[in-house]
């Protein structure tokens, strides 16, 4: 048999014509289908393959499946799952609540920039139209050539770009806020008084 | 000898090829097959989709209709308002660090909604909703509550909440059914009606309605940012979760003074349809304390910031800054320095900026 393969071999790589094979591959089938599967082998290694390979390997396949059991596993539905792995980080998270709220009383001075604002609202003014200046420095404008000082006006430029973009995120944030304020701050306080006034009573 | 040799190693591993030969048909069949699924559930009629849709989305509202991507928006809106559900999340921008959030929704017995926010790499940040107050703790800085509506999270408030509001600004198609993690999802497209903001390619679940995924897109299609939900637990036992919470503990919600509003003296004569004048005031920038007249405009899903204040002489030319979805642009006449920023492209952040004008005092 191995002797036969190994002749098969030779005659596929054009050596041996010897007619024991060819006779081989008339009469035995196995052979034949050998042969077969040489060839592809070969266009397959030499890149000769044609795009559409045509194996028929559904009829296998099927019979596989048909042997196949049915699948029984139920369904689970979401009510059986655990809930305790999600527990146990609030847990940690109302601690850290506990801590912040110590921290309270010390509260809020990043929103302090707000309130300046109004306090110099006098002042406040930046006419879009009418006479400008005053301002602007003078200097700058004088010694334009000068290399350093683009440097140092782009990394100026560069302060107030980020300053404005901080202000646009900051706005954002703020943005529900204020929609929200007017009638948040009525319920909210309805909720505290309601609440006082019983024991006052 | 020697070359009988050498053709039986060759032969050894032709036969090994032989196997990667048959895996590969293998896989195209398996593949042929899967395309020819798909194409017969495309070959269904329309009215037979809608069916199985309405099935799947039985427990909703009798007059849903899935034809409707309008319903389907309200339905989103419903479900994020009145259900009990713990969502994971990644935000992915290209050419950044994806970032994991974690988001919990309950209504309790009381009726009092909790929501909560994690940002999970990092630091973080946390942010809790207790009906309208919420409250935000960040490494770094003491906790604070302001009062808001809404977690001002990755997703747009306005998509998930009054998805109605939207309508002026953007039209919404139903794409048609995908599968996204794991679930059946509609897909709906979301573009501006004057093409001069970025898309969206939005995800629902078919089963609940919830938002599966949430794709962002330059205009010329390019990929901006992404949200897509790694898992979704719509259960009532959340909020047993929050029970935990002492409410108690939470900062007293301050009341932040917002400079007064006003009517400046100047306005745009080019806003992108459906833009709408949020807030208009002066006040001063914290980092450099410049004064500035300042408008937000807002279509509900983006804001634009437009700067007006004196050139400094810092911006002797425009500035065009564009990364991912965020844009600036700056542009000066000497006297007075227009700068408008925010997700909108720069075409329309530059349109917006030239079309200044001045109206007249009288």
């Amino acid at each position: 048999m191995t002797q036969q393969q190994e002749k098969l071999s030779a005659f596929l790589d054009g050596e041996g014509h010897d007619s024991d094979v060819i006779n081989g591959l008339t009469s035995d089938a196995e052979l034949a289908d050998k042969w077969k599967r040489y060839h592809l082998i070969r266009d397959c290694m030499r890149n000769e393959m044609t795009s559409d390979l045509n194996f028929d390997i559904s009829a296998q396949v099927a019979s596989k499946l048909e042997g196949e059991l049915p699948m029984v596993a139920p369904k689970p539905s979401w009510k059986e799952l655990p809930v305790v792995a999600s527990v146990i980080p609030l847990v940690k998270q109302s601690g850290q609540l506990a801590v912040a709220a110590c921290v309270t009383a010390v509260m809020i001075f990043s929103y302090q920039s707000y309130n300046q604002p109004e306090e110099s609202q006098p002042f406040l003014t930046a006419p879009t139209n009418g006479p400008l200046g005053g301002l602007a420095p003078v200097s700058l404008s004088s010694s334009n050539g000068v290399n350093r000082d683009d440097m140092a006006r782009l990394l100026e430029q560069q302060r107030q770009i980020n300053a404005l973009i901080e202000d646009h995120q900051r706005q954002i944030r703020l943005k529900n806020a204020g929609n929200a304020e007017s009638n948040q701050a009525k319920t909210t306080e309805g909720d505290e008084l309601s609440e006082q006034t019983p024991p006052q009573k | 000898m020697f070359y009988r040799a050498v053709l039986a190693k060759k032969r050894s591993l032709l036969v090994s090829f032989a196997f990667v030969v048959s895996g590969l048909a293998f896989h195209t069949l398996a593949f042929s097959q899967s395309t020819e699924a798909k194409q017969s559930q495309h070959s269904e009629t329309q009215n037979s989709l809608v069916e199985e849709v309405s099935r799947n989305v039985l427990k909703e509202a009798d007059s849903f209709d899935p034809r409707s991507p309008k319903a389907w928006l309200e339905r989103l809106a419903k479900q994020t308002k009145t259900q009990s559900y713990e969502v994971s999340f990644v935000l992915n921008i290209p050419g950044k660090d994806a970032q994991p959030y974690l988001w919990r929704h309950a209504v309790l017995e009381d009726e009092t909604h909790i929501e909560q926010l994690s940002l999970l790499n990092g630091p973080g940040f946390e942010h809790i909703r207790v009906n309208n107050v919420v409250s935000l703790f960040q490494p770094g800085y003491p906790p604070y509550s302001i009062a808001g509506k809404a977690i001002d999270g990755p997703i747009p408030y306005a998509l998930l909440y009054e998805p109605e509001t939207l309508e002026q600004a953007y039209q919404f198609i139903l794409v048609g059914r995908n599968r996204v993690s794991g679930r059946s999802a509609q897909q709906i497209r979301v573009t501006s009606r004057d093409k001069t903001r970025y898309g969206y390619q939005i995800w629902l679940d078919e089963e609940t309605g919830m938002l599966l995924k949430l794709n962002m897109y330059g205009l010329n299609g390019e990929l901006l940012q992404q949200i897509q939900v790694t898992q979704l637990k719509l259960d009532e036992r959340i909020a047993d979760i929050f029970k935990q919470l002492q409410r108690d503990s939470l900062p007293k919600a301050i009341t932040v003074k917002m400079p007064p509003q006003r009517q400046h003296e100047w306005r745009l004569a080019f806003v992108p349809v459906g833009m709408r004048v949020v807030k208009q005031d002066i006040h001063q920038l914290a980092i450099t304390g410049q004064v500035v007249e300042y408008s937000l405009f807002s279509d509900g899903l983006v804001n634009v910031s437009v700067y007006i204040q004196a050139a400094s002489g810092a911006f002797q030319e425009d500035v065009n800054l564009n990364s991912g979805a965020n844009t600036v642009h700056s542009r000066t006449n000497g006297k007075v320095q227009v700068t408008v920023v925010g997700d909108i492209p720069l075409v329309t952040a530059q349109l917006m900026a030239e079309s200044i004008e001045v109206i007249n005092p009288q």
